[in-house]
């Protein structure tokens, strides 16, 4: 692997940022080394790519039904993208949950793999995730590329489509995959609160 | 009750406030668990619709900023239209003040208060909310709903766990969905042989979709809807739907899909009245069917009236349209010419259509015009428009399509306005078949099915010649079409032409053998022409495909008389009179046969 690699991309999208004049600064990227504890106790570092391409946090919850209406969307999207290089990491944040709740719900919706906990909202106070569902999609340096809704299916509460009609987390992971950017980097998340600890 | 003397104790705690004493801080024991414990936690606990429960102060801080949000854009509790309040049964609405309750509790910081303070919680009835029901109505298996794709709309078949042993009247239904993923249903009823065959034909649990099948109906005079939190209030006396014994319930389900696959097994509870009903409510639908919502185009009306020909009470209203229908209004312009607002939704919600019954009926007399309004948006600023881009949409049933109905229930006040109401009503309903019919024609002129529709509405109005073009078109289009031969049959007989019109329902019969009316109809020519025994066998298959033909019934019990067989023409007359007790001429047939030596 090049190690130079990541510091071009860093340069590239820096620049291009510079050139269309962004009218704020980019938030700082997230810290690679954090650590959040999966719902059998290990210590992960969600946000390591290794060699992967991007990595997508989702932030879910067990009891809202908006969060739980997206997941056959992300296991599509797991199947669909999993062996291109992105790694889907489900974050649990809400202060209210458990690990066996978690992991019950884990099952019940067929999630591979271990759900990850968020003690403290670090990690959601680092991101700005306000409610879930909601996407955030890293790049191997930390920076979020895309944040917000998995798609548009909720204008709001009480205002729903039928069906979605633009898969804004697959078009933003499809564009990263091609070296662009997304475009929006940022939609509008529709979901539940998070549930902070007393 | 306690709710007022809250209100009273804040009110005089904000008078108190005056003097210089600082607003006391909202608390869940004393400001918000009387408001939930009444309005959120009948669905939002073990068991019912809500998707987490509310009943604790942990539950309520937990989902604290959402309780606010969701109760100041009134999206909780549900309920569509706006208006005076406790005009129609089960009015969940918050006022201001409650709802600014939630705000304050959130900006004070989402205190428990002290617990002498917090009311006790409900308590709710056992499984059935008016005790043991008198017959209750399953679905024999579970229907497993797969998670993710399009909301899932089906029927399913809720046979009766115990037979009717005759005819009864019911007073109250609840339904119970057996899975928060159901998001509201309506109440069918058709035969049961009907019901088993549909259910039988597909493979899956339940049959059909958004389109009805003609076997299951709503019970006359009735809508019968149910969404999460419906209360099971009964019908007041003398009024109640017919159930009879060989129908079974059948219950049409908007199911949400979810993230996970989910079994369905829902019930019904019925209550029965203790006498037949005597006030029989009528349905009057109106609706709109040359819908043209071009894409891109917002403020698009529809309007529709109807003059009411009769004195009649207004119970209830069912509003009804799809994704692009925004605000609904209905109202009355009595004939002295003041305007009495009906229904007004603001903003419509599909996932949470329903019916509204008035607590207290609102009287309409002679010559009241009804009126709706419906206005659509099919911009993209539509939140649920469900193209994007938006695109051109007509009138249909399927959710891509769409609608603008309201149904309206009216009792008449005498036996004579009954008589006016009926006939307007149904000559208005004829009159929209064609329309309808016409505008499907329009959309696909080869639709043989839609031109046989036209052609029996046409009967319906008069119109002999009409009807028979498009009869002819239609059997050119499809020469297999049954009920096309059996219309044509029809005029042929009006007109006096016997032999077309034997052809033509043998021509049904042949196209389908179960046609009961093409074989009454061939029975009554084999008895015109003296053929008994051939009328005898066909007034025995008309019998098998409907067994309530007792035109057919009466028939054949007087050709076995004719034969000499008494006892089973005696037999037959008793059918006759226990499937129509209100029949007089019967009973006075069947006395007369049994007297006869």
């Amino acid at each position: 692997m090049n190690h130079v690699r990541p510091f071009r991309l860093l340069s590239l999208l820096w620049l291009s940022g510079a050139l269309t004049g962004c009218a704020h600064a980019a938030p700082p990227p997230l810290p690679l080394e954090l650590t959040l504890p999966d719902v059998a106790g290990h210590s992960v570092q969600p946000l390591a790519a290794g060699t992967n391409r991007a990595i997508v946090c989702v932030f879910l919850a067990n009891e809202c039904p908006i969060s739980n209406r997206a997941i056959p969307e992300l296991r599509r999207l797991q199947d669909a993208f999993g062996p291109r290089g992105v790694v889907f990491r489900f974050v649990h944040p809400n202060a209210d949950e458990t690990d066996a709740s978690v992991r019950q719900h884990a099952s019940e919706y067929a999630l591979p793999g271990l759900p990850l906990r968020d003690p403290g909202l670090k990690l959601s106070h680092l991101a700005n995730v306000q409610v879930t569902p909601f996407a955030l999609v890293v790049s191997p340096t930390g920076e979020v590329l895309y944040r917000g809704r998995i798609d548009d299916r909720y204008a709001g509460l009480g205002q729903a489509k039928p069906e979605p009609t633009r898969h804004d987390l697959e078009l933003a992971l499809t564009a990263v995959l091609h070296g662009q950017r997304p475009v929006p980097a940022e939609t509008r998340a529709v979901g539940c609160h998070l549930v902070a600890p007393p | 009750m306690k709710l007022h003397h809250h209100l009273l104790r804040l009110t005089l705690l904000g008078l108190l406030g005056l003097g210089g004493t600082a607003r006391a801080a909202t608390t869940f024991t004393h400001d918000v668990a009387p408001i939930v414990f009444q309005h959120c936690a009948p669905c939002h606990r073990p068991g019912q619709g809500g998707p987490f429960p509310l009943l604790t102060f942990a539950d309520c801080r937990k989902h604290a900023t959402d309780l606010a949000d969701v109760t100041g854009r009134r999206f909780m509790p549900p309920w569509l239209p706006t208006g005076p309040t406790n005009e129609f049964v089960g009015d969940r609405r918050l006022t201001e003040t409650e709802i600014a309750v939630f705000q304050a509790w959130l900006a004070d910081g989402l205190a428990e208060g002290d617990a002498k303070d917090l009311p006790p919680l409900p308590t709710w009835p056992g499984e059935w909310q008016l005790g043991a029901p008198d017959v209750v109505a399953q679905m024999p298996a579970a229907y497993t709903l797969q998670p993710g794709g399009r909301d899932v709309y089906r029927h399913f078949a809720l046979p009766l766990t115990q037979p009717l042993d005759r005819p009864r009247w019911i007073r109250a239904f609840e339904f119970h969905p057996g899975s928060r993923q159901v998001h509201h249903a309506f109440l069918y009823v058709g035969r049961t042989a009907d019901i088993q065959r549909l259910d039988a034909a597909d493979p899956v649990v339940g049959f059909g979709g958004m389109d009805s099948p003609t076997e299951v109906h709503s019970p006359g005079g009735y809508f019968l809807s149910w969404q999460p939190g419906k209360r099971t209030v009964p019908l007041p006396a003398g009024m109640g739907w017919k159930l009879e014994p060989g129908m079974d319930i059948v219950m049409q389900m908007h199911l949400q899909t979810g993230g996970k696959p989910e079994a369905i097994q829902a019930s019904v509870g019925l209550w029965f009245a203790d006498s037949p009903a005597t006030n029989q409510p009528l349905k009057l639908g109106l609706n709109v069917y040359d819908l043209d919502l071009p894409a891109g185009q917002s403020n698009l009306v529809y309007t529709r009236e109807f003059v009411v020909p009769a004195d009649a009470d207004l119970l209830g209203l069912l509003p009804h349209t799809h994704y692009l229908g925004r605000r609904i209004e209905a109202w009355a312009e009595l004939p002295d010419q003041t305007r009495h607002d009906l229904l007004t939704i603001p903003d419509w919600d599909f996932n949470w259509q329903g019916d509204y019954r008035y607590v207290t009926p609102v009287f309409l007399p002679r010559g009241t015009k009804l009126g709706m309004k419906f206005v659509f948006d099919n911009t993209a600023a539509n939140p649920r428009n469900p193209s994007n881009p938006p695109r051109r949409v007509g009138f249909g049933m399927s959710t891509s399509d769409e609608m603008a109905e309201v149904w309206f229930q009216l009792l008449p006040r005498t036996a004579r306005d009954r008589i006016a109401l009926d006939r307007a009503i149904t000559t208005q309903t004829v009159r929209d078949i064609v329309i309808y019919n016409e505008v499907r024609l329009k959309a696909n002129p080869t639709n043989a099915v839609a031109l046989v529709n036209l052609a029996r509405a046409k009967l319906g109005l008069g119109d002999r010649p009409g009807a028979f073009q498009a009869l002819t078109n239609a059997l050119a289009l499809d020469p297999t079409n049954d009920e096309g031969h059996y219309y044509l049959g029809v005029i042929h007989r009006l007109e006096g032409r016997p032999g077309p019109a034997l052809e033509e329902f043998q021509r049904a019969v042949d196209a389908n053998p179960a046609h009961g009316r093409a074989h009454g109809n061939l029975g009554i020519l084999a008895q015109e022409q003296n053929r008994p025994e051939e009328a005898a066998e066909h007034f025995t298959a008309a019998l098998l495909a409907d067994p309530d033909d007792n035109l057919a019934r009466t028939s054949l019990a007087q050709i076995r008389l004719e034969q000499g067989n008494r006892p089973e023409a005696i037999s037959l007359m008793e059918e006759a009179v226990r499937r129509a007790p209100t029949d007089a001429n019967l009973a006075r047939q069947l006395k007369r046969l049994k007297t006869l030596r």
